[in-house]
């Protein structure tokens, strides 16, 4: 187990290497100049400004110093919100969406497992069909639409929270919702499918001839293996709700990481895009361990040291 | 029968539940409400701001937090924001434009009770202008004498630029030559003071990308100390009382919201949380035109939207052809059917004003008959043998639009094939700067009220031009009204060069910008400005109202 955790380790420090280097390069060698503004600044302060910050040196020696401040932690100024660290700016955003990621996660296995049992369970009928047509529609309906409707829907017209803005606990439950209720609709979907064929498997169908009850044989036989295709969607999907949504935290004007995410890209602000993709890059490798290790002790039949 | 009696129980306390929630939560008070109690202003304010070092800022949204915060020799007006009142100075006089005298107020101090005092101007100004700084707008301040070859570093010297404390309170400055609209012009941040004793506890004068500007850390001398900074989130200032006109000062605190959608920003607005926004969604600008509500407000801006020719590349090396592309655009049918938000069609480069004895030029308008004429002289008639060109643009508000409305105009108009291409921000500005492009988008926003501002863009050496079009005779005409002492005389030359730059038309104007808000109704004393001035110490909140209109 110890051994397989290191393995792991070792393998997810290279990709988030890759990672920092990979969106260095992007954002490096695409068009455009992050000190570019609409009024022209004259050549020699421009010439200043790429001495100051290095951009004037060698490709690889401008890498190799960024992976070097981010390897001891000594983490670089953004370009664009000058004064404040990368690890500034993550400090600050990173507990909104933390927040509100959290919460939708609940949200969605909160809503979505249950959901997607009660469909597999009622196969075929109207729970069923009923409950994979709302699903279909929560995939198909992007954040970009379903935020702002329930801000007009919740917020202005019924009042009963703000239309935006990140004030007290009040302001948690529309963004959250909104990213949940997306994510519940795969999960529910994932839920039904990996039930629906467990539940056809050899061993649920000895445990029915042995005369237990339906609800043991879904909860304590059907369910643990029914949850391995989920869990493999879980890990990912929590790493990307708690990493900020840029468009749910623009809709309903949350101060979280999403938001830097894109303008981080847009402006060229090198440091604070390699940041931020490296701390993405840290939370997936982190929970894709947890659910491999999740997956070992479900499933008997996994046995992580014998990889 | 007993299930269903227990289903029906189970809705009737679930839909008791609703109402009983609906009720309590729609008595809530709203955001505006309690700062109205409170005196605290809730300001809408764009994107995030990049840094309050007032020496590093560039955009709009940094200009209107810095001067809650900061006050330069000159404030604007208590009763018209784009006139000049005093600020950090009491008074200053000149003779002839080029030496500049400043009292500075006895009163005057920094937020940390120290006082503020010439010698701060002259550290400021000398921070501005250091070549290891590297400032966005240092070129503002070549104006003074010196300031050019000191800011490139051709001299270390710093007591060759024409700025001298003559005592504590007297400010002497020399000009390049003279400038009747230069205190106007320091009512822009770039000129404001920095707190020596600040920037230096936490690194040296030149360094960048230090922690001075960053919540406790900052000080500052304007009617509002910064209480609090969260990224993405908010900013709140407070009273300073150190300021030496406390008195005047009207609301508590004010807090900036960062608000990048235009759309969340009117929700917020419509569900109580703000005062003011900093726009109006475009679409919803001729709706609000249409219904006229008392909280939507409209006012010229000191901004020309523009294209920019490639004079580089043929065909658009033709003057001809320039011609024949602006005369074949109907501005007005653009502006009030097209994207219908009351800009103002251009007859020209400046706005109008920009000054009040500088007259319209009023030369451009529609005619496609002659600009079919003009484009047959200048050997495509009906526009065979043209080639396909392309228009540049960013892919924000209207420019889409915009672009799209012309591509059909020279299409009917001219028979000539357009394309459009959209490209992001920082690679939309490379391009125009690399001369890479046929026809760019573009605007510019004047920096104070004089026809400079917006020619002197256009002169052949200047890093705003890119359109590679340079004129002789029009260099002259504006460097001669550098050296103009009489101001009409002055303005007559430029408004010459104005009319040189009409006929070449290296850049075809569109349309004069005007700006959208939304306004509470017990704001008070917010007053418009042709140059986004506010006078934040006037703003009054009055009680409690709420909005008359739901849209």
């Amino acid at each position: 187990m110890i051994r397989f955790i290191l393995q792991r380790l070792f393998q997810g420090l290279i990709v988030i290497i890759a990672v920092i280097s990979l969106t260095f390069l992007i954002v490096r060698l695409g068009p455009g100049n992050p000190f570019a503004k609409e009024r022209e600044m004259p050549e020699y302060v421009r010439q200043n400004l790429e001495k100051l910050y290095g951009l004037d040196q060698p490709l690889h020696v401008q890498l190799g110093r960024n992976l070097w401040n981010f390897a001891t932690l000594d983490l670089p100024v953004s370009y664009r919100l000058k004064g404040w660290t990368v690890g500034d700016i993550i400090a600050q955003g990173f507990p909104v969406s933390f927040t509100v990621g959290g919460c939708a996660f609940l949200i969605a296995i909160g809503i979505g497992i249950p959901a997607g049992a009660l469909a597999a369970v009622r196969a075929g009928q109207f729970q069923d069909r009923a409950t994979m047509l709302v699903a279909t529609l929560g995939i198909c309906v992007p954040s970009l639409v379903l935020g702002p409707l329930i801000s007009l829907c919740f917020g202005l017209k019924l009042q009963w929270f703000n239309a935006g803005g990140w004030y007290d606990a009040d302001d948690w439950v529309l963004p959250s919702v909104t990213l949940g209720l997306i994510s519940a609709a795969a999960v529910a979907r994932l839920t039904r499918g990996g039930l629906r064929e467990t539940l056809a498997a050899d061993h649920i169908r000895t445990a029915r001839a042995k005369g237990l009850s339906e609800s043991v044989i879904i909860m304590r036989h059907a369910f643990r293996l029914a949850c391995l295709p989920l869990l493999n969607y879980l890990g990912p999907l929590a790493a990307g709700l708690i990493s900020g949504s840029f468009v749910t935290e623009t809709v309903f004007q949350l101060p979280g990481l999403g938001r830097h995410f894109i303008s981080s890209a847009l402006h060229k602000d090198f440091t604070l895009a390699m940041g931020l993709a490296a701390f993405f890059a840290v939370l997936i490798v982190g929970f894709n361990l947890l659910v491999d290790i999740l997956q070992a002790w479900l499933n008997p039949r996994i046995r992580l040291t014998e990889k | 029968m007993r299930a269903w009696i227990t289903r029906a129980l189970f809705l009737l306390v679930f839909l008791g539940a609703v109402a009983a929630f609906h009720q309590s939560r729609q008595n809530r008070p709203q955001r505006v409400q309690l700062a109205d109690e409170n005196q605290t202003l809730l300001v809408g304010n764009g994107t995030d701001i990049e840094t309050l070092d007032v020496h590093l800022a560039t955009g709009q949204p940094e200009h209107y937090v810095i001067t809650s915060m900061f006050e330069g020799l000159v404030a604007p007006d208590t009763a018209d924001p784009d006139k000049d009142g005093p600020g950090v100075a009491l008074s200053w006089e000149s003779a002839d434009f080029i030496h500049w005298t400043f009292k500075l107020n006895p009163k005057a101090a920094w937020s940390d009770g120290t006082a503020l005092t010439a010698a701060d101007f002259l550290y400021s100004w000398q921070r501005m202008l250091s070549p290891e700084l590297a400032t966005d707008y240092s070129q503002m301040l070549h104006l003074l004498k010196g300031a050019e070859a000191f800011n490139q570093g051709k001299t270390k010297d710093f007591s060759t630029v024409g700025v001298k404390a003559a005592d504590p309170h007297t400010l002497e400055i020399t000009l390049e030559g003279p400038a009747p609209y230069f205190p106007g012009m320091l009512k822009h941040y770039a000129w404001f003071p920095v707190p020596k004793q600040a920037i230096e506890k936490h690194g040296t004068m030149t360094q960048r990308d230090t922690a001075w500007a960053r919540p406790g850390n900052i000080v500052c001398n304007g009617p509002f100390k910064l209480k609090e900074w969260r990224l993405n989130h908010f900013i709140s200032v407070d009273r300073n009382p150190h300021y030496w006109d406390a008195a005047q000062v009207g609301v508590k605190e004010i807090h900036f919201f960062p608000i990048d959608s235009y759309e969340t920003e009117e929700r917020v607005f419509l569900d109580g949380q703000l005062h003011y926004t900093f726009t109006v969604p475009l679409a919803k600008i001729p709706l609000y035109r249409v219904e006229k509500p008392a909280f939507f407000h409209q006012s010229l801006e000191l901004a020309t939207e523009y294209y920019r020719c490639n004079v580089t590349r043929p065909p658009m090396d033709n003057p001809k052809v320039r011609h024949a592309l602006s005369l074949a655009l109907d501005r007005s049918a653009l502006v009030d059917q097209v994207i219908r938000s009351g800009h103002r069609p251009a007859t020209g480069l400046t706005p109008p004003r920009v000054h009040p004895d500088y007259a319209e030029l009023k030369r451009l308008h529609y005619d496609p008959e002659e600009a079919r004429r003009l484009l047959a002289e200048a050997g495509f008639p009906g526009g065979r043998g043209f080639r396909k060109i392309e228009i540049l643009t960013n892919s924000s508000g209207t420019a889409r639009t915009v672009a799209e409305f012309f591509q059909e105009s020279w299409k009917k108009n001219l028979g000539i094939e357009v394309s459009i291409l959209q490209q992001e921000w920082q690679v939309y500005l490379d391009s125009q700067r690399k001369l890479s492009y046929d026809i760019a988008r573009a605007g510019w926003v004047g920096d104070y009220m004089d026809p400079y501002t917006f020619l002197g863009t256009m002169r052949s050496t200047d890093g705003n031009n890119n359109t590679g079009w340079g004129n002789a005779r029009y260099d002259e005409l504006l460097l001669a009204s550098t050296r103009e002492k009489d101001v009409p005389r002055r303005l007559q030359i430029m408004q010459e060069a104005e009319g040189v730059l009409l006929d070449e038309l290296p850049v075809i104007p569109i349309f004069w910008r005007m700006n959208s808000h939304l306004i509470r109704p017990e704001v008070q004393n917010w007053l418009p400005s042709l140059m986004s001035h506010r006078c934040y110490k006037a703003i009054r909140l009055g009680p409690y109202t709420p909005l008359k209109t739901a849209p």
